[in-house]
């Protein structure tokens, strides 16, 4: 459950379903969550990834979103849409 | 204790999902009976899921069913829940984590010649492919496990890309891929292509949490 909050919280914060292309994937080892994301441009030309780590699973994903998003230039990408 | 019902979308991968689930329960010693329903994604498989544009297309009759008193629990793949849960419901528990790779079928990405095609209905998936491959020439599929294999088989088509949790709860693996590892090595024909979340979730009315049954440690 802990993974798929941190997931979540990452996709919701991207405002994204399964219709823009980004992800995330959790590992869960104790108390810590690794948190992987991507965002990616709609062709694949330009993507960005970072991996955070942290033990509050839900502020994980946020942060990694507004990282990849707003630090990275991934809210940029051409095609790439905010959907909220 | 009377029959919990479980509302699930229809699909041959849906229902062995649900089937899993009541089988857990059922060694809690609790009764289940499924409650397998159509959705939007599923009754307009030839729309693009860019088109059919709103999230939830696979799992918003699923969790009517549970709010309007149909069902008592609504089992999805985590990939079809909106990112934000409807008032009323809430995500209760999680089964264990199958491989979260996504797969090739058809050809590996080593094995696919440059130009060749490869169906996929997913925005994520066409683009982790491009990002890859971009002499790829990527087509939309949508539809079930079935028509994609379908699909594979078909001489315009060189491969598809499906979730190996897919294949595994189809029993369609020929040898278990390395599940520590979701960019690790597959089988032959289903060469690990990038992750993908796949889980199945659980939702079920707030206001009927009495019983708290837990899946996963």
């Amino acid at each position: 459950m802990t993974a798929l909050v941190a997931e979540r919280a990452f996709l919701s914060e991207l405002g994204a379903g399964c219709s823009v292309p980004c992800g995330a994937y959790a590992r869960v080892s104790g108390n810590e969550v690794a948190l992987s994301g991507v965002m990616l441009s709609v062709d694949g030309a330009r993507s960005v990834r970072a991996v955070f780590h942290g033990d509050e699973p839900r502020e994980l994903g946020r942060s990694l979103a507004r990282h990849l998003r707003d630090e990275r230039g991934g809210g940029d990408f051409a095609g790439w849409q905010r959907t909220l | 204790m009377s029959e919990l019902r479980l509302a699930t979308r229809r699909s041959p991968l849906a229902l062995v999902q649900a089937s899993s689930v009541q089988r857990r329960l059922s060694e809690f010693g609790v009764t289940c009976v499924l409650v397998p329903l159509e959705t939007r994604g599923d009754h307009h498989a030839q729309v693009s899921l860019d088109q059919l544009g709103a999230q939830g297309v696979f799992a918003v009759e699923v969790q009517l069913a549970v709010l309007n008193g149909d069902a008592d629990v609504a089992i999805h793949s985590a990939k079809d829940l909106p990112s934000t849960t409807p008032d009323g419901l809430s995500l209760t528990c999680v089964p264990e984590r199958l491989d979260a790779a996504d797969v090739l079928i058809g050809r590996s990405l080593a094995g696919l010649g440059p130009g060749a095609t490869v169906a996929t209905g997913s925005p994520r998936r066409r683009a982790l492919l491009l990002e890859r491959r971009p002499d790829l020439r990527v087509v939309g599929l949508r539809g079930n496990m079935a028509t994609r294999f379908a699909a594979a088989g078909q001489s315009d088509v060189d491969a598809v890309v499906v979730a190996a949790a897919a294949l595994e709860r189809l029993g369609r693996m020929t040898s278990p891929p390395n599940a520590s590892t979701p960019s690790g090595s597959c089988p032959r024909s289903a060469k690990a292509l990038s992750r993908s979340r796949s889980e199945t979730t659980m939702t079920r009315r707030s206001s009927c949490c009495r019983r708290s049954t837990s899946l996963t440690p």
